[in-house]
Formats: structure tokens, sequence, C-alpha cells
């Protein structure tokens, strides 16, 4: 699959490596171009793209009309949905998957369409919930 | 009625004097307390504290019942975000944001919110006061109707209001002669230097132009 992620920060850079692993084809849009410049070392050249994934023509640029999946992680909600409806509003093929960082957005999300939304905060309240009930029991 | 305010920088906190002097009933939503003294101290609406693209805080403002909100914080996608969420969350009747960037505002008209994208607005004005021409379109926040100004010449002059409107396709609303407005009716004869204020549908307008072409010669 060819998979555009938006967001090059942490969790952007593992995302990015784990499915080059799993021989994907990759494209990262990071809007500081240091943060760029330090994807492309520590992954390859080809894949850091500098731009601000909120730009329709920074997104073609990356190749979202052939795009399979279109991935929102940077650390603010409203980028967030801005790549992904701008990404649903202009190209019709990539699947749309947002992260939100304030989880009382997953549901709005939703509401607008987006395809898949991660809410990281949610998965780790409810695993530590989990291990608390664990040590209960 | 009852208007909710997000953001309150200097068009925010205009914004909601001006509504609040009107009568409304305002709130004004900023995360930034001290942002709130551009509300002066006889303020009578209420002020709340915390993010517009929260939903709690959108309703702690009282978002369920109101009539319209305006979205001016500084960020666009912020506006946006806080634009949908009072459209399709809340379901607000009127929702309207700011939003800089003139393709993203143009892109959002379509999600069923207001836009005002300063940017070509105030280019637009800029442009009118510096080209002096003798047709122009003035700024308006709709897409599906025009209004543009244009100044009578002396080959122009004697025709009557009628004589310059395409019936169903454009209207004039004003003549501006000297310091005076006028209201015409259509039996009004034009003079030369008046400037006339129509209201046209946008696919009309070649046929207009052609209509009032001795205005847009020479000058």
């Amino acid at each position: 699959m060819f998979i555009i992620v938006v967001g090059g920060g942490k969790l952007g850079t593992y995302l990015a490596r784990a499915l080059l692993e799993a021989r994907h084809e990759v494209v990262v849009i990071e809007k500081i171009e240091r943060k760029a410049q330090a994807l492309a070392q520590t992954l390859n050249a080809e894949v850091a793209q500098v731009g601000d994934g909120c730009d329709p023509l920074v997104l073609e640029e990356a190749g979202a009309t052939r795009a399979d999946v279109v991935i929102a992680d940077t650390g603010d909600d409203e980028d967030n949905l801005v790549i992904c409806l701008v990404t649903k509003k202009r190209f019709a093929k990539p699947r749309t998957i947002a992260r939100v960082n304030n989880p009382k957005n997953k549901q709005i999300f939703e509401e607008l369409g987006i395809d898949s939304v991660v809410s990281g905060t949610e998965i780790v309240m409810n695993m530590v919930a989990q291990e608390i009930n664990r040590a209960k029991t | 009625m009852k208007y909710l305010i997000v953001g309150c920088g200097r068009v925010g906190s205009t914004l909601a004097k001006r509504l609040a002097r009107a009568g409304h009933d305002i709130t004004v939503v900023d995360i930034d307390s001290s942002a709130f003294k551009r509300l002066g101290r006889d303020f009578p609406g209420k002020m709340v504290l915390g993010t517009g693209i929260d939903v709690d805080v959108l309703s702690r403002a009282g978002v369920e019942r109101a009539d319209g909100m305006a979205v001016c914080t500084q960020g666009d996608n912020r506006n946006i975000m806080a634009a949908l969420i009072g459209k399709h969350h809340f379901k607000v009747k009127t929702v309207v944001a700011r939003i800089y960037d003139p393709m993203r505002a143009a892109m959002y008209r379509d999600f069923g919110v207001l836009t005002i994208c300063p940017t070509t607005v105030g280019a637009h004005l800029m442009v009118n006061a510096l080209v002096q021409e003798t047709y122009r379109k003035l700024p308006y926040e709709r897409h599906d109707v025009d209004v543009v100004e244009f100044v009578i010449t002396d080959a122009m002059a004697g025709r009557t209001v009628d004589e310059v409107t395409l019936p169903g396709k454009t209207r004039v609303s004003v003549v501006v002669r000297g310091d005076a407005s006028l209201i015409p009716d259509g039996n009004l004869r034009l003079q030369p230097g008046d400037r006339v204020v129509a209201i046209i549908a946008p696919d009309a307008e070649p046929e207009f132009r052609k209509l009032i072409a001795p205005a847009l010669a020479a000058r």
C-alpha cells in the first residue's frame, strides 16, 4: 500500500519505520525543516517531505491522488481534522485516519466523516484501567 | 438574539461590543483571560475561559441555545474546527468563521460554514482605493449575487434607471449623486458623474456590461 503520514514527530517516525519494514510505500510530510531532515537521516531521503499537510498542493505533491491511506498524526487536533477534511474533499481515493489528542474529539471527527479515529490517550487510559482491575482481583 | 463569539481578539471583542450594544445576549469564549479586558468594564455579556474546540467549553458557553456563532481566533484550523463543531455537532443555525487563507475559505463554504476571508476582502478594498475604475465589484460575501458600481459618463447621461436595468437579472439599488444617496425608481434620469450601485446575477454580467457599455468607455 501507499501511505502518506502527515506529522513527523515521534509517533510519525516510528509509524513510518514500521510501515517501511512491512514493505509499504511511505511519504512523511513534516512542517518543520529540521524535523524533516532528521527523518530523512533516520529513515531514507525519499520518505521525508517538508511542507504543510493542510495545504492541498503539498498533499498532491506527496502523491495523495494515488495514496491508499492518509494518516494525520500531529499533536494538534485542529490540524489533524483539517488534513483529513482536505484529503476527503480533494482526493477521492485515500482512507483517512486521524489521531486525536483530546479523547472528546473522537466523536466529533467521526461525525465529520473521518474514516478512522484513534485516540492515544483513550487507549492508554483503557490499558491502565485494565491493569488496575487485574491488580484488584 | 443569543450569539456566541469564539476568540476575543480585536475582531471578536469589537463584534461582541457591537452586538451587545444592539441589545443581543452575548457570550465570549477565549483561552486567555486577559483578552477579556478588550471588552471593557461595562460589557454586559458573559465571558467563558477555555478553548473553542472543546465541546464542554462550548456547552458551558451555552452553544445549544445560541442563534448564531462567530469564530475568530488566531488560527485558521482552530476556527474551522470550532465552526464545524458548532454547525454539525450542536446544530447552530448560523455559523460564521474568519479564515485568512483564501483557498481554505472557499473550501469550507461547502461544509455549510459561512467564511469571511479578510485577505480577499482587504485586497479587494485596496484595489478599489488604488484604481479608480468605471466599473467595479464591491466586496460582498455571497457567490450567487454580485454588487457592482459604475460611473455615469456624458455618453450615458439622460438615460433612466430602467434603461440600465435587465429585468429579473439586475437591479439598481442606489444612485450616489454628489453627497446624496438616492434610492431611485425606474424613471430617475441619470446625470454625468452619478455613481450607480446595482445588484446583478453573476451570469448576467456580460449582458449587463454590454447594456451599460457607454459608461465603461473612455473616462
